[in-house]
């Protein structure tokens, strides 16, 4: 069963690592952040396998929920797009 | 004859398992390719759904309530992202 | 074998083949999401992996999770959360789609598929809150888009 466990916090681990370098590499900053939720849906997962219950519930309320609201608020004050290459 | 519950469980847990992990792969294969943020964000939304099945699922197989719990925190902040994005798309601006 | 038994033997085979159905529906709204073309397709597939693919096998599982013998005092905690959960997605992920698919119509975020007819764009002008909405705001991926910032009306 180990192996099982390995192997799926190798791909969900992955994964947040590609997902992580494509937010980080995007000029759409709304974009940017939808790839940024994306990532920590999956290192939730990756917690979760881990087996550690109260990083999981610290780590949804704020990675997946109050710093997409507050970035999006920041996003809606200033400008969406990055400017210059 | 009687089943053995758990045994029976352990087994198709590993199939299931499977199964879901293929389906989070080929989610995050479409996150990728996304064209526009709506088909991330919408992602994002069955990526969360899934996952917080597959947490409960799993949450019976380690025998931990504090762990099976998180799915309900999980499938509610999902559900606020879509909000979010709506409100921002539509009116520009969101209110907290 | 006790009626009680195979009350018990019933409600755990139930539960593990909505398990499994549950599994299979979802790979297929992963193909599905995956293979669809357009935004507006890809939101059936969303459809198959939140009912089919989180609903039923939650449900199952709470199912599932009340005749476990091996989960001792802790079943109904944990059929408890599963059915808690299972009722929130099964209220909360059409309400989520139908808002995320108003934003792309009413912002026009993409590009817009050919339709055979479309009765909502022609009832548009009856309507002026929405219309106002639409032609502000466009969106096309690869191009820069004409966005800008409104205030809402009311």
């Amino acid at each position: 069963m180990i192996e099982f466990h390995l192997t799926v916090l190798a791909i969900v681990v992955s994964f947040g690592f590609v997902f992580s370098y494509l937010a980080m590499k995007e000029h759409d900053l709304l974009k940017a952040l939808a790839l940024s939720s994306v990532q920590s849906t999956f290192f939730a997962l990756g917690f979760y396998v881990l087996a550690a219950p109260d990083i999981v519930l610290a780590y949804l309320a704020i990675a997946v929920g109050a710093y997409t609201a507050l970035m999006i608020l920041a996003i809606s004050k200033t400008e969406r797009f990055e400017v210059g290459k | 004859m009687g089943l053995n519950f758990e045994v029976v469980f352990r087994e198709v847990l590993y199939a299931v398992a499977v199964i879901y992990t293929l389906a989070f792969v080929i989610y995050g294969i479409r996150a990728i390719k996304g064209p526009t943020t709506a088909d991330i964000i919408l992602v994002v939304d069955c990526l969360s759904f899934d996952m917080a099945a597959f947490m409960v699922i799993l949450g019976i197989y380690f025998r931990s309530v504090m762990l099976a719990s998180g799915s309900i925190i999980l499938a509610l902040w999902a559900y606020m992202l879509d909000l979010y994005y709506t409100k921002y798309v539509l009116y520009g601006e969101v209110e907290v | 074998m006790s009626p009680l038994d195979v009350l018990y033997h019933a409600v755990f085979v139930t539960g593990m083949v909505f398990i499994v159905i549950g599994a299979i529906y979802d790979l297929i709204a992963a193909i599905g999401m995956l293979r669809f073309s357009d935004f507006y397709m890809r939101t059936h597939a969303a459809t198959v992996g939140t009912i089919g693919g989180a609903v039923l096998p939650v449900f199952g599982a709470g199912l599932v999770a009340l005749v476990s013998p091996q989960l001792g005092e802790l079943r109904f905690f944990m059929a408890g959360i599963a059915f808690t959960v299972a009722m929130l997605i099964l209220m909360v992920a059409p309400t989520g789609t139908h808002s995320l698919v108003s934003a792309v119509y009413f912002g026009r975020v993409g590009r817009k598929p050919r339709l055979i007819v479309d009765q909502l764009e022609e009832d548009l002008p009856h309507r002026e809150d929405v219309a106002e909405l639409v032609r502000e705001h466009r969106e096309v991926p690869g191009e820069q888009p004409e966005f800008y910032f409104r205030r809402r009306s009311r």
